[in-house]
């Protein structure tokens, strides 16, 4: 039997000390013996507890002494202290007896970050039935967040809503799962608070996100309507995809240049905003329900007037 | 004529990463000043006059001095001719009376020019020297009809004005644009109708003009006196050192300093590193002239116009989402793909806030898009400047430090449909480091420090929180922070978007010190023999743009060519 060589185990690049549960990692291992053997072809293992979690065989460094191999492992789903170990089984071959070698490698799992959205949250909301919202949540590793449980409090704390995660991210998010959530219209007049979070259950690995605080106005009933039509001032054309303002209270109108907008009785400004075209706002007083015309002249863009400020000075 | 462009754009990721320098230091390595004395230099070339920079006030200088005789190298460290006045609109400040303005009914005078801009009444006029808005004002009738001489056409509109800039009369007139062809004109602006008559004007009467020649060094007899004898330059493509030495005179026409940190801190430390240059990447206000010339002994002069409450030096960026967002960079220009992006402008900003570093408001978003002052009324617009360049309080190490930082607009999905933003290439770059989208506004705050200047984390609570509070705020119907009026609109539907809105740098008012004829004057008031400078490099004028600038540089021209010629 030829001599006894006693290999080194090392990672180029060590674990960080804490892990995303259930994440993959890519631990890279070097595999060096200190007569200098070409150690390409032998195999490595990672183990937990005995239990062989990735395995593969070295391959010869092309300008370095070490032989290297990349294992895909993934991290425990628990939260807490791990150990693994990296294994190199005893081995002899030609004149010498490789003997088996380990390095353990220490880490914690961690949850995983998620992060909340709450949007499409009505304000004013309606006076009576139901307020909806969308709950979405995102975890920082991008999980599939499908089938988890997302939960509205009050500002006691009182659960008073909650939704299941869909199985589609939001239009136009790479990871944010969401829901639907109705609320119970609330009793006051005023501005509330409403709190989501994430509840679980944790099948896959755990995900912990701040609460999202969020507020809405509950006004007055909107006892009437307001039907708000916009033409151009040129052509008399209806123009569509116009925001209509009455107040607080918002929409846009249609193709026939048309918005309806529920309003409490009062007094109020009617504006309009959309690029490239202008209408000083009018004043209508709402005691029950009113129709208002509005005539918009064209205007320059923004853009248009940005590209054109260094030649035109338009205060000059 | 064999013009290079520039290297491709720089890998994306390259440059993003940066070292740990804290935000708000400002590494002031420049040109380290080499004490050579004049007879250690060798001379690879020589000519009468020797211009720096073949920008607005460069070409004119150089035609001009030619005209009366002398022989003329220019040198350029761009791969083209024009700097700013290349990409500039080409609306030119030029009165007293000319030809145009007779043509529409203007009356105008030499003095009505000088006294309108020696006005003590408005912010623009009241710091001017008066020695060289005389000058200036005497030569305005001669230099544009130098321009029309040498093949620069003016659209026949009567000239309009500008108030902000104490310029009261009708004095500006517009160039007509060169052609259609982004190589020749680089961003398709009148400036181009300018520079390239000049160029070619230069060039027909035997101006030789060195590109990507940049100066590094102004040689003179002995390192702080005797006359200045010529520069040194690197041949930016060629590698060499290139002496040139000035028969007669050297004028240095670099454009201002607002690209140089060392400079323009001089004037405000707080212009650390974070603020772009408008006109970047095309061409730089290098500093070079003021840095090199102060070197030898050169003076700064009326720095009190370089003070940032003035018009156009530091501004809110008119297009967000880019990294030079003053004026619109377009796609297919020889340089577009160095600037990265065109930006979006903003019609409203009830549809971001503006956030610093640290993921807080500041100021009432609304407040002063370019809102120019009338006779002199201050402009709201530098409040909001100066909170900018005091936006956060960062902690480093148990120790607080007040920095300016990148400022961020923040915004949701929902107010990219309200302003008809397409939030793709070429308005914006998702890649470059200044637009980010996330699913939620913490993957958006941690996103931020792939920005170069975002040297610090955003906290992604903060962020969270600051949003939070403003949709409150709308709630409300009041911003119990800032005062923004009647905050309109919730930032809440997803995805989140960052664009970079960091204040722009652009105009140099101030710069080294010269006298009416355009010499440089030393630190203890005396001339430097051989030495002019021009355009916004000189001090002494707070006017912006291409008037100035073409005057100066004539001045500076005529009496060049009038100085001895050294043996
Ligand atoms: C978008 C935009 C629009 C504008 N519109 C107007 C307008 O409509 N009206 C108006 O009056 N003004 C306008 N301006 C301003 C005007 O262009 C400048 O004020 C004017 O060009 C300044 O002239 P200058 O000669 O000082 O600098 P520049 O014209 O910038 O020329 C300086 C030159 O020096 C070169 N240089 C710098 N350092 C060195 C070195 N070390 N060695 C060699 N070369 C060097 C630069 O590359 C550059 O080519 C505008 C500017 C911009 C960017
Ligand atoms: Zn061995
Ligand atoms: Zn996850």
């Amino acid at each position: 039997m030829g001599p006894v060589h006693r290999i080194a185990l090392s990672l180029p690049e060590p674990i960080p000390p804490e892990v995303a549960a259930g994440a993959r990692l890519a631990l890279r291992i070097h595999a060096t013996c200190p007569h200098g053997c070409d150690l390409g072809g032998l195999p490595v293992d990672v183990a937990a507890d005995g239990e062989v979690l990735a395995a593969g065989e070295l391959v010869s460094g092309a300008d370095s002494p070490a032989a290297a191999v990349e294992l895909d492992v993934p991290a425990p789903a628990q939260v807490g202290e791990h150990a693994w170990s990296v294994g190199f089984p005893r081995h002899a071959s030609g004149g010498a007896v490789h003997e088996s070698s380990s390095l353990t490698l220490r880490f914690r799992t961690v949850p995983h970050a998620g992060s909340l959205a709450v949007w499409d949250v009505p304000s004013p909301t309606p006076a009576t039935g139901p307020v909806h919202v969308k709950v979405g949540v995102r975890c920082a590793a991008g999980c599939a967040l499908a089938g988890r449980r997302v939960e509205v409090r009050d500002e006691a704390g009182a659960s008073v809503g909650g939704g299941t995660l869909g199985e589609t991210p939001w239009p136009g998010t790479s990871a944010l799962y969401w829901a639907s959530v109705e609320l119970p219209a609330p009793a006051a007049e005023g501005v509330h608070s409403r709190t989501a979070v994430l509840v679980g259950p944790d099948a896959g690995p755990p995900h912990e996100a701040a609460p999202a605080t969020f507020t809405f106005r509950a006004g007055k009933a909107p006892a009437h309507r307001a039907t708000v039509r916009v033409i151009d001032e040129g052509t008399r054309a209806p123009v569509a995809g116009v925001e209509v303002r009455i107040g607080r209270y918002m929409a846009s109108t249609d193709e026939h240049g048309v918005a309806q907008v529920a309003l409490p009785p009062g007094a109020f400004e009617v504006a309009i905003r959309k690029n490239g075209f202008r209408a000083e706002p009018v004043r209508v007083a709402v005691d029950g329900d009113v129709a208002v015309e509005i005539e918009a002249a064209t205007c320059p863009t923004q853009a248009e007037l940005n590209e054109r400020f260094f030649e035109e000075y338009p205060w000059g | 004529m064999g013009r290079k462009r520039p290297e491709a754009a720089v890998g994306r990721r390259a440059f993003i990463r940066n070292g740990a320098a804290g935000v708000g230091a400002t590494a002031l390595a420049g040109l380290a000043p080499r004490v050579v004395s004049a007879q250690e230099t060798t001379w690879h070339r020589e000519a009468d006059v020797v211009v720096v920079g073949s920008g607005a006030s460069g070409l004119p200088a150089a035609i001009r001095a030619r005209d009366l005789g002398a022989s003329v190298i220019v040198v350029e460290e761009n791969f083209d001719v024009g700097g700013h006045g290349m990409i500039s609109q080409g609306s030119v400040a030029l009165g007293g009376g000319t030809s145009m303005q007779q043509r529409h009914g203007i009356e105008d005078s030499a003095d009505q020019v000088y006294l309108e801009n020696t006005r003590p009444d408005h912010v623009h006029t009241r710091y001017n020297d008066r020695e060289v808005v005389r000058a200036f004002a005497d030569h305005n009738v001669e230099a544009f009809d130098f321009l029309v001489e040498n093949g620069v056409r003016f659209v026949d509109a009567r000239p309009h004005r500008v108030p902000a800039e104490g310029a009261f009369t009708f004095r500006r007139q517009t160039v007509a644009p060169w052609s259609q062809d982004l190589n020749e004109t680089i961003n398709n602006t009148a400036g181009s109708g300018l520079m390239r008559a000049l160029e070619r004007s230069a060039r027909a009467k035997g101006v030789e003009i060195l590109l990507q020649h940049r100066m590094t060094r102004i040689v003179r007899e002995e390192p702080l006196a005797g006359r200045v004898l010529g520069i040194a330059c690197t041949d930016l493509d060629g590698g060499g050192e290139v002496n040139i030495r000035a028969r007669q005179a050297v004028i240095a026409c670099t454009g201002g300093s607002s690209s140089n940190l060392a400079v323009r801190t001089i004037y405000n430390p707080l212009l650390t590193e974070e603020y772009q240059v408008g006109c970047e990447p095309y061409s730089r206000q290098s500093g070079d002239a003021e840095q090199q010339g102060m070197a030898i002994g050169g003076s700064l002069g009326a720095t009190n116009n370089m003070r940032t409450e003035s018009y156009l030096a530091l501004c809110k960026p008119l297009w967000i989402g880019c990294r030079y967002g003053y004026d619109r960079w377009k796609p297919g220009g020889p340089v577009f793909d160095k600037a990265g992006a065109s930006g979006m402008a903003v019609s409203d900003y009830q549809d971001v806030i503006l956030v610093n570093m640290l993921g807080e408001r500041f100021y009432d978003e609304t407040v002063g898009t370019h809102l120019f002052a009338m006779e002199g009324a201050h402009d709201p617009v530098f409040d909001y400047l100066a909170a900018a360049l005091s936006s956060a309080v960062l902690e480093v190490d148990g120790v607080r430090h007040r920095v300016g930082g990148p400022i961020w607009a923040v915004f949701d999905a929902d107010a990219a449909v309200r302003e008809e933003w397409e939030l793709r290439h070429p308005f914006v770059d998702s890649e470059n480091g200044y637009f980010f989208q996330a699913d939620t506004l913490e993957e958006l705050a941690g996103r931020l420090t792939e920005n170069a200047y975002q040297k610090h984390p955003m906290p992604p609570a903060a962020l969270r929180a600051t949003v939070a509070r403003y949709n409150t705020f709308v709630d409300l119907g009041e911003d119990r922070d800032f005062g923004k009026p009647e905050p309109r609109y919730k930032l809440q539907k997803p995805p989140f978007y960052a664009a970079w809105a960091t204040p722009i740098l652009h105009d140099t008012y101030a710069g080294l010190r010269v006298n009416g004829r355009s010499q440089v004057l030393d630190v203890f008031g005396a001339v430097i023999p051989g030495f002019y400078c021009a355009g916004e490099s000189a001090g002494g004028f707070a006017l912006h743009g291409l008037g100035r600038a073409i005057v100066g540089g004539y001045i500076a021209g005529t009496n060049a060519a009038e100085e001895p010629t050294g043996a």
